[in-house]
């Protein structure tokens, strides 16, 4: 039987022609994709497949962790029991002073009529920072739960740690004050020193100011307002002998790999009479 | 009788749980390297560019510092993996 074989030189143009169509699609796509961000529809799919696996998912999770707590040895468990009944015991000393101090806080705003309530919905987390490359994350709480656009994400009750961008109806977005080069204004609670905190990726954070202002390990940092949120505790302090600006380095409250839930202010009511 | 691909629809079928689970709960990096293994497995594997546009539907955010605010990335990469494996089949043979 006679077989009929293209030329090589025609098959190789047959192939090169292949690959400048598959480069002109791509880069047709990405030019394209530029000037059209993600529709929010196809986000809405995305999510909607997503969350029901991303529920499961947590439960299984969180059902694991437990089991594996119950192999551990009684005596194991019982130390770990005194230790956390004792951090409990100080803890709860501390908040009974927290209490009184915010009371007393709420008061003299009362009197000077200017009052601030938040409500807080409570939002398990599904997915965690380190999943994607954006810094996000997923919550299981949407617009039907009173969560939209912009509303604060804390990680408890006094402490901030991110923005909600978009809502769904069941689940929501989250994008953290630490993503890699975005800058949120804050202030150096000792001294009020106003500022920019430049986020590092998972939690972290910088900020660069004049070396001539005292700054120490352990200053709070604050993300300002009526009632000012606690974004982070100074770390560590970088000061170069040829460099007029200080750097200091430290990270949320809270360790984002261990971030269960998180609190997001639906509403804030504030009454001002002045 | 067996169809002949069945092994081939098997492995798909695999890899397309493996793609759906790495997105949803494993770092982001795991779902680029079952893609390359599914790649150099399979001949054909356009899906991949699918499961692509999923990751960045669920993930992406309009941040200027991430990535200049662009929300494809999953999405071209997928694209650019999968044109390479067919370049690099054509060319190689593998």
């Amino acid at each position: 039987m006679k077989t009929n074989y293209l030329k090589r030189n025609r098959r190789t143009h047959i192939a090169r022609l292949r690959i400048t169509l598959g480069l002109v699609i791509l880069v047709l796509f990405v030019v394209a994709t530029f000037v059209i961000p993600m529709p929010s529809f196809i986000s809405r799919i995305g999510l909607a497949i997503a969350t029901p696996a991303l529920v499961v998912g947590k439960y299984v999770s969180d059902a694991s962790s437990e089991g594996l707590a119950l192999l551990q040895s009684k005596r194991a468990l019982i130390a770990e029991n005194r230790r956390l009944d004792q951090e409990l015991r100080q803890v709860s000393i501390k908040l009974l002073d927290r209490n009184l101090l915010k009371e007393e806080n709420l008061a003299i705003k009362d009197a000077l009529g200017r009052s601030s309530y938040e409500k807080l919905v409570y939002a398990p987390v599904l997915t965690k920072p380190s999943r994607s490359p954006y810094d996000v994350l997923i919550l299981d709480g949407g617009y039907l739960d009173g969560i939209s656009v912009d509303d604060q994400v804390l990680s408890s009750e006094s402490s901030i740690i991110g923005k909600i961008v978009e809502s769904g109806r069941h689940v929501s977005r989250a994008r953290l004050f630490s993503t890699s080069g975005v800058a949120t204004p804050v202030v150096i609670a000792p001294l009020n020193i106003e500022t920019e905190a430049i986020g590092r990726g998972n939690g972290n954070f910088e900020i660069k100011i004049s070396r001539d202002l005292e700054v120490e390990i352990g200053d709070e940092i604050q993300v300002p307002g009526l009632s000012p949120k606690l974004f982070g505790i100074v770390e560590d302090i970088y000061v170069s002998p040829t460099d007029s600006l200080q750097t200091l380095l430290f990270k949320s409250p809270v360790n984002m790999a261990e971030l269960g839930f998180v609190f997001i202010v639906t509403e804030e009511d504030e009454e001002s009479e002045l | 009788m067996k169809n002949p691909n069945y092994n081939t629809l098997v492995e798909r079928f695999v890899f397309y749980v493996l793609l759906f689970g790495s997105v949803l709960f494993l770092p982001w990096w795991v779902f680029f390297i079952i893609a390359i293994v599914a790649l150099y497995r399979l001949d054909t594997f356009y899906e991949l560019i699918l499961f692509g546009i999923f990751a960045d539907s669920i993930y992406a955010t309009e941040t200027k510092s991430v990535f200049g605010g662009y929300t494809y990335v999953y999405s071209v990469v997928s694209i650019l993996l999968v044109f390479l494996a067919r370049t690099l089949r054509q060319r190689i043979g593998f």
